[in-house]
């Protein structure tokens, strides 16, 4: 308590040179938070948008169709599967896709396009397809009175082929059995936009794309969405063993978009090593104080020791001194940056044009506040504190009085 | 004789209310050129202080300091300075010399302030040095000199301006007492042959004995002047 | 006044009489410099990397087309008579080359799999003066005018399960009319540009069979290659105003990727916002120092100004201290500098994990160390450590001469 005490009477001795070096470490804790929320903030955003838009957080295929997609590798008993993954604590829903290329047909032109059948219902709790339906209706698993099945068609597929709502669809493909497939279908919605990912697919119900390519009770693809999307790797993990007598592989997204993945932890590293330099020479700075604010006061530190202080009483004090140094301007960083972060996670910064990595799109910088982004900058700006101060603090402890009291 | 210095009524107060410090009052002191003075008087009598205002180095809170017939209590900022650094010298106790400029180079310095030509300066430090005894010394940093020899310099500066008055602040306090002594029969022998003022303020009775006058101050005012013709 | 000789004398000393303290505050300024110069050298090169690889990849420096192609991606929208065109890009100087291509979607089935992919028909001679297509064969031979030729990504390869010389039907949707066409190709040959969209997504037939497969006699795309990435840029070129007309549109790379475009433009505020935080932290940290130093020179100050030395004297002290600090620092962070930009610029800095807008950074990233900037930031940072002084060489000036005499510390 003393030591606290003298510590603190200490620093606020030289207000001047305290509240610089203060300054200097505040600058550093803001820096890193806000440079930690805006990367963190904004990769969550995308992470965000990407699984809950279509990915899911975890998918599961037949072996390796993620690499090497195929309409022959199937998923069988997928009904079985959901159930059992409903049944979880983590999974929110789960939804079953079936995919085949084919070529779509409109008034006078033909289009390629990616034919997915989906579960309405089911896709409509796991994804965010349905709010994405511009005009028309979402998509049912009935036929119509003609007995027609209902599609819904990406924005720039419908333009191209010259389609509206309650148009004919025409889609030819090639069936599991390896027969042509051919089947009319009327279009009951329009989704997305023309720069939304669904803009080139065609939208079929499970029986639907079930008949046309002449399918039995098997899909494609199993997409999981989680509570939280940093369960993802360790659900995955966890499903894996029962799902590999199948020959079934469960990829959490991470793997799914790997390339973003990847473009994502490359970005991030070399904004961890900017923020190390940054930090490397606020350290300089923050030494440069301590030392000599130490070499100053040998006198005193003799006197100290003469009377009876012992040595590591005197390295203590100092390190005491920097600590409250450190904790000071981190309360400070925190107060001058929460309000920025709010800001930039609440409002953000819009980017002139979108920025596309590794598969996905930016338009948003945004920010966040998280525990992550306030207690790594503290811990940081603490730890390289304390290592600085430990040199000067060593050199003060090991003052004799006889020659501190020589010097002047 | 000529005045060099006169006080009138001079006083300097510190703080008030409670915490009022009287260190000088109602000082009034004459010197007149080619004195060899010291004042003394126990800790916080306002040696100090007298000297500082004598050396207008502080400014008095009432009352006058006239020195070469210029009231400099009335005077301040550039006039102040330059009129110390023309017409007094000054030897402190210790941290005297600026460490960065070898002896020669920190005799020069007010000439280099006056803007004396390097002719000139060349010759009065060779001069001056000669006086002191420091031949030889002049490349040397005031770090690679003894005490004794540090003090020197200070002397030989304080001199080459050619001032009215020089002013001693304990000059030898940080100094054994042969190395005092020398420096002090230095002083009374600069004193003798250029009739230079000297002032101390001391507590250094080899200072006392040399002195041949000796003005006592107990609690900032002036009890004693005795002179020792 | 005292000779500014003497302040330059008495500066330089003073400021080795703690040489630790120097020492650190040299090594905090030199650092921050090197830190802006290493951004800035960083940023041109990674800028360059990514025009590099995404202009001379496949794009071409600009790239003509018949209006309206680039919205729709209509394969009725094609460059009807494009001979006239090329007459006119053999005469203009700064197009080094060009090469004309038909472009539509297509499914390729393979007898494992089927894909959805884009054709390009191309003359085989002319792409390989404009793309690096010909030297990312990895198997089999380039393109050389026969029927059944196509050339397949090596991951488009992988999924449809095909070698060199099995059979691929690649069927189109014809422009006028819209009649769907399945020719049969042998893989000729595979090539890998090692990015995804290219290798998966691509395949390449001769302009005659592009030609004849979507039933046209033109082109939908000229892309161009320049002399220099420069004349992209300078729209005083006539060749802007000969090749955009009434029925043709022909756009530069930035026009072409705006995206691409808008990240380089930003990427000049990153070195901005760098130096601007080095520089406060240079300014906070020589401040706090300089503080310091004055105030371990409070007597001598006082003594100075007891003999009759004015309070400017002091000022200019202190800021020519700060000038002599920053000068070393700078020169030493130049030196650093240059070292680390010249061993950056020979080995680069592997990127390969990132893709951004399209581009995939298969290339390492080499600096790029440009002088007058280097001389520009260098000399920022000095103006920043002599303006950091001034703070400080205020409070020395207005120290009184009574401090000449202050007995205890």
């Amino acid at each position: 308590m003393l030591t606290l005490k003298l510590a603190y009477r200490n620093v606020l001795r030289n207000k001047r040179r305290s509240f610089l070096t203060l300054l200097s470490m505040s600058g550093g804790f803001f820096l890193l938070c806000v440079v930690l929320s805006l990367t963190e903030g904004s990769y969550s955003n995308i992470i965000d948008i990407f699984t809950k838009d279509r990915v899911g957080h975890v998918q599961i295929h037949k072996g390796n169709y993620l690499e090497r997609p195929s309409i022959y590798k199937t998923i069988k008993n997928p009904t079985q599967i959901i159930e059992a993954l409903q049944q979880k604590p983590q999974v929110v829903s789960v939804t079953p896709r079936i995919f085949g290329a084919s070529l779509a047909y409109g008034k006078d032109k033909t289009f390629p396009a990616q034919v997915i059948g989906i579960d309405p219902l089911l896709e409509s709790r796991t994804t965010r397809l349905k709010e994405k339906v511009n005009s028309g209706a979402y998509l049912k698993n009935e036929t119509d009175s003609d007995g027609y099945f209902s599609a819904m068609i990406g924005f720039t597929l419908a333009k191209n082929l010259n389609l509206a709502v309650g148009d004919e669809l025409i889609l030819i493909s090639q069936g599991i059995d390896g027969s042509i497939a051919n089947d009319i279908f009327i279009i009951s919605a329009v989704v997305g936009t023309a720069d939304s990912v669904e803009r080139n697919n065609v939208y079929l119900s499970l029986p639907a794309i079930r008949e046309f390519l002449s399918m039995g009770d098997m899909v494609h693809e199993l997409a999981i969405i989680l509570e939280n999307q940093n369960q993802s790797r360790e659900f995955a993990q966890e499903i894996q063993p029962k799902l590999t007598p199948d020959e079934l592989t469960a990829e959490p997204w991470q793997v799914v978009e790997t390339a973003f993945y990847k473009s994502m932890q490359a970005d991030k590293q070399g904004g961890y090593i900017s923020l190390s330099v940054i930090i490397l020479i606020v350290s300089i700075g923050v030494l440069n104080t301590v030392l000599m604010g130490t070499l100053e006061r040998t006198r005193e530190f003799g006197v100290l020791t003469a009377i009876g202080t012992r040595p590591h009483a005197v390295f203590s004090l100092i390190m005491t001194e920097s600590m409250i140094l450190a904790s000071a301007s981190c309360l400070v960083g925190l107060v001058i940056s929460l309000p920025v972060n709010y800001y930039l996670s609440v409002v953000g910064i819009a980017m002139p044009e979108p920025v596309d990595m590794g598969g996905m799109s930016f338009d948003m910088i945004l920010g966040e506040i998280s525990w992550y982004t306030i207690w790594l900058p503290t811990v940081v700006i603490v730890a390289s504190t304390l290592m600085v101060s430990l040199i000067p603090s060593i050199k003060a402890a090991k003052i004799s009085p006889l020659s501190a009291l020589q010097a002047v | 004789m000529t005045q060099v210095i006169k006080t009138h009524n001079l006083c300097r107060h510190f703080g008030e209310g409670d915490t009022l410090v009287k260190a000088l009052n109602d000082a009034n002191l004459t010197i007149e050129k080619g004195e060899f003075t010291a004042i003394i008087g126990p800790s916080g009598s306002g040696k100090s202080t007298l000297l500082q205002l004598i050396g207008g180095l502080d400014t008095p809170t009432s009352g006058d300091v006239i020195l070469d017939g210029k009231n400099i209590s009335q005077t301040n900022g550039s006039a102040l300075s330059d009129f110390r650094r023309d017409h007094i010298g000054f030897i402190f106790q210790s941290y005297n010399l600026i460490p960065v400029l070898s002896a020669k180079e920190n005799i020069e310095y007010i000439m280099l302030l006056q803007g004396v030509s390097a002719e000139e300066r060349q010759k009065r430090v060779d001069e001056i040095m000669h006086a002191v005894g420091l031949e030889g010394l002049g490349d040397r940093r005031p770090a690679q000199l003894s005490g004794g020899q540090q003090q020197r310099v200070a002397v030989a500066r304080a001199m080459v301006s050619q001032p009215s008055i020089i002013l001693a602040d304990e000059p030898t306090a940080n100094l054994d007492s042969h190395t005092g002594a020398d420096l002090l029969d230095m002083m009374k022998a600069l004193n003798e042959t250029q009739n230079m003022t000297f002032v101390f303020s001391t507590h250094d009775p080899k200072i006392m004995e040399r002195a041949r006058r000796i003005v006592t101050l107990v609690d900032g005012c002036i009890v004693k002047d005795e002179r020792k013709d | 006044m005292a000779t500014p000789r003497l302040i330059t004398t008495l500066a330089k000393r003073s400021i080795f009489r703690n040489t630790r303290r120097t020492l650190l505050t040299i090594l905090l300024i030199s650092c921050s410099l090197i830190a802006i110069l290493f951004t800035d050298a960083f940023t041109r090169g990674l800028l360059e990397t990514m025009i590099k690889l995404s202009t001379q990849t496949f794009m071409g420096e600009a790239q003509i087309h018949q209006k309206g192609f680039r919205e729709a991606n209509d394969v009725d929208i094609y460059i009807k008579r494009p001979y006239n065109i090329y007459n006119t890009l053999s005469q203009l100087e700064e197009v080094t080359a060009f090469s004309p291509r038909t472009i539509s979607g297509a499914m390729i089935s393979s007898s494992e799999n089927v894909s959805a992919v884009a054709i390009y028909g191309i003359e085989a001679t002319k792409e390989s003066q404009v793309s690096k297509l010909k030297s990312t064969i990895i198997h089999g031979e380039y393109l050389s005018g026969g029927e059944t030729e196509i050339l397949i990504g090596s991951e488009l390869a992988d999924l449809l399960e095909v070698d060199l010389g099995d059979r691929l039907v690649v069927t189109v949707s014809q422009a006028h009319g819209g009649d769907l066409s399945q020719s049969l190709y042998r893989v000729s040959g595979i090539f890998s540009f090692n990015e995804r969209a290219m290798d998966t997504g691509v395949a390449f037939v001769n302009l005659a069979q592009g030609q004849t497969m979507l039933n046209i006699a033109g082109v939908h795309e000229i892309a161009l290659r320049l002399k220099s990435v420069d004349h992209a840029d300078d729209t005083a070129l006539p060749l802007w105003s000969q090749l955009n007309t009434e029925n043709l549109e022909t756009l530069n790379w930035r026009q072409l990727t705006p995206q691409l475009d808008a990240m380089l433009s930003m990427s000049g505020y990153s070195t901005m916002v760098v130096a601007i935080i080095m520089y406060i932290l240079v300014a906070l940290g020589l401040i706090n120092t300089m503080f310091m130093s004055i105030y371990e020179r409070h007597t001598e100050f006082g003594i100075l100004l007891a003999i009759g030395t004015k309070p400017k004297q002091l000022f200019y002290q202190i800021v020519m201290e700060g000038f002599f600090i920053g000068s070393i620092s700078v020169f030493l962070g130049v030196v650093l500098g240059r070292i680390i930009g010249a061993i950056g610029s020979k080995v680069g800095i592997d990127y390969s994990e990132m893709e951004v807008n399209g581009v995939s950074l298969n290339e390492p990233i080499y600096l790029i160390v440009d002088n007058l900037t280097m001389a520009h930031l260098s000399l920022s940072i000095l103006l920043i450590t002599v303006i950091s002084c001034v703070y400080p060489a205020f409070h020395a000036a207005k120290l009184t001469p009574s401090m000449a005499m202050r007995k205890t510390l």
